[in-house]
């Protein structure tokens, strides 16, 4: 009975020691399995997350770009340029230190290509995400011009999303962050800085001046500029429609009428010769009704014209006949394109600039055409180029280019 | 004495067929329970096979098709060339010096993408199709709108699931936004 007892003893033993072996074993499979499934599952999602990061960083830098300097923007907020360290100088640190670095700490070696406003940097090393997760963004002149100086108002931006890794415990404490560096190209906007309150181009001109009350108020610069397509008769046009003491009030540069004929390729703004490519205005009139709005702060399109008749701190595109009522009050650019009349009513002003053309094409060339201009008496076009700076700031930078940069493509 | 050992001996036969039973019992359900365990596990092992191509493709489409068409200006390409199920990719990411070269010579600037033979494939510049992601069965391009692409994706398991006739095939539509086909107010070539 004693030698029955232990032989069964030992067998229960044994198998309940297969059994507890057997559930161990299985429950160590199933936690391996599903610990491998989840770390690739975070893997992708962080992976993701600093891709969405990055975009994000892109897209802040869209809308800061308006509103910066360039040339201040590459110096940095200390206002020099430190020059290129390193082979991956453009990014806002290189990949390998991308990879290990804490970015909850990191701070930029130095302040070039990093925005700043008002003495203070807007994004003092780097920008949190919804979760854990940051991007940071470093600006930079594009390579056919040099590093420290821009003319051409393109830049390059580029965005660095890093998520910290997700999966940490004593097996694997250090594993490498999810990166994503993404490059965009984009080019400020700055064709509509006018030279002067009223810039006129086309090949003639009808002009009517009432009163001896308006104002046409250039300050430093001529009063208007007259852009001369050959052959054209805007000037004389405009001269002999002034009579009594209206030349009077075309003020600006110290004379008066003060008025400038000046051939198109003459414009300092390299980028006003844009204003010149019947290219430009086909685009840019098929492209307008995606960014316009309609509040009192923006950029309003009236392609049937008609009157306007309040007051508007942007930029007003209008075509065919146009009125300015006695309420409107306008703060920024007013752009009159094509066939039609501009009419300021009494009282009506408008504080920055105007620009009015009218040109078709032929073949490649621009063909001017004539183009007609009211003036009421109390009316007043004064030029303010605070005014036009800050109406610039509301056109989108145009994106030229767009790429995911990986270790063995950066430069 | 010699009745007690026989008394004994019958006992230990009846008690040792009552263990080998028992232990018949035990071992048939031990090996049972690692049987059926084994079918579970490897039917996991499948969906979660299937489940992990579907988390993959949005890293490695979008890493592909988002910056499609990137310096297509005045070039002679289009960015997107779309069938029913393929997908052609060009985009100028690279050139000497790290920056766009107005070529499409380097890895990866001319992709096409479809699904055959139950993978989906790719191809880069002129080579041959290789598999990337396996078990895709369906690959559906689709422009919902300018700048927007549609992919649906259908993934089945690698092999039929044990013990039972269910259709795991697994369908999921992803949405990509071409980042290089966003509308700009200016022309890029004024």
């Amino acid at each position: 009975m004693h030698k029955f007892s232990t032989a069964a003893t030992g067998f229960s033993l044994l198998t309940a020691m297969m059994l507890i072996l057997f559930m161990i074993s299985s429950s160590l499979f199933l936690h391996l399995r599903i610990r491998t499934q989840w770390q690739m599952a975070a893997d992708v999602e962080s992976q993701l997350y600093s891709l969405v990061l990055a975009e994000n960083g892109i897209e802040y830098a869209r809308t800061l770009l308006p509103h910066m300097e360039l040339n201040l923007l590459l110096a940095g907020l200390d206002g020099t340029f430190s020059g290129i360290h390193s082979s991956e100088w453009r990014n806002p640190m290189s990949f390998a230190e991308a990879l290990r670095v804490d970015p909850s700490t990191w701070k930029p070696p130095h302040d070039d290509g990093l925005p700043f406003y008002d003495g203070q940097p807007l994004l003092p090393g780097r920008h949190p995400g919804a979760r854990e997760g940051y991007f940071f963004l470093k600006f930079s002149n594009n390579p056919e011009e040099s590093p420290e100086h821009d003319e051409d108002h393109i830049i390059l931006v580029r965005s660095l999303g890093i998520v910290p890794t997700l999966v940490q415990d004593f097996l694997f404490p250090h594993l490498r962050n999810s990166v994503v560096l993404l490059e965009a190209r984009f080019r400020q906007e700055r064709a509509f800085s006018l030279p002067s309150p009223l810039t006129l181009l086309g090949h003639s001109g009808s002009f009517q001046w009432e009163g001896e009350g308006f104002s046409i108020e250039g300050k430093e610069t001529f009063a208007i500029t007259l852009l001369s397509t050959s052959p054209s008769t805007l000037y004389p046009d405009l001269v002999s429609s002034l009579s009594g003491s209206q030349p009077q009030l075309i003020q600006g540069h110290g004379v008066h009428p003060s008025i400038q004929e000046v051939s198109p390729q003459d414009l300092k703004e390299p980028m006003a010769q844009h204003l010149l490519t019947p290219g430009f205005w086909n685009h840019f009139l098929l492209q307008l009704p995606k960014f316009t709005n309609d509040p009192a702060h923006g950029i309003v399109f009236l392609p049937e014209g008609g009157v306007f008749d309040r007051p508007l701190s942007g930029i007003l595109v209008a075509q065919k006949n146009l009125i300015l009522g006695n309420g409107a009050q306008i703060r920024g650019l007013l752009l009159h394109l094509g066939q039609g009349k501009l009419t300021l009513r009494e009282q009506s002003q408008v504080i920055g600039g105007i620009w009015m053309s009218n040109f078709g094409t032929m073949g490649d060339k621009l063909k001017a055409g004539p183009i007609a201009l009211q003036v009421s008496d109390s009316s007043a076009i004064l030029y303010d180029q605070a005014a036009i700076g800050a109406a610039l700031t509301l056109l989108p930078p145009t994106q030229l280019g767009w790429r995911i940069l990986f270790p063995e493509t950066v430069e | 004495m010699k009745n007690k050992g026989v008394r004994n001996a019958g006992h230990t036969l009846v008690e040792a067929m009552i263990a080998s039973s028992i232990s018949i019992i035990v071992l048939a359900g031990f090996f049972s329970t690692i049987g059926v365990f084994q079918t579970g596990s490897s039917n996991l092992s499948l969906l979660l096979e299937r489940d992990a191509n579907l988390w993959l493709a949005p890293l490695l489409l979008s890493r592909w098709i988002i910056p499609a068409g990137n310096n297509r200006w005045n070039q002679s390409w289009s960015g997107v060339t779309i069938d029913t199920d393929r997908l052609e990719l060009k985009s100028d990411i690279d050139g000497p010096g790290g920056f766009p070269d107005s070529k499409l010579s380097s890895s990866f600037e001319a992709l096409a993408l479809r699904s055959s033979n139950s993978n989906l494939r790719v191809q880069s510049n002129r080579g041959s199709f290789q598999p990337v992601i396996k078990n895709i069965v369906e690959f559906k391009v689709d422009s919902k709108e300018s700048g927007l692409l549609s992919i649906r994706l259908k993934t089945v398991t690698d092999r039929p699931l044990s013990m039972t006739e269910e259709d795991l095939s697994v369908s999921t539509e992803l949405l990509f936004f071409l980042r290089n086909y966003r509308s700009n107010l200016f022309p890029e070539n004024p």
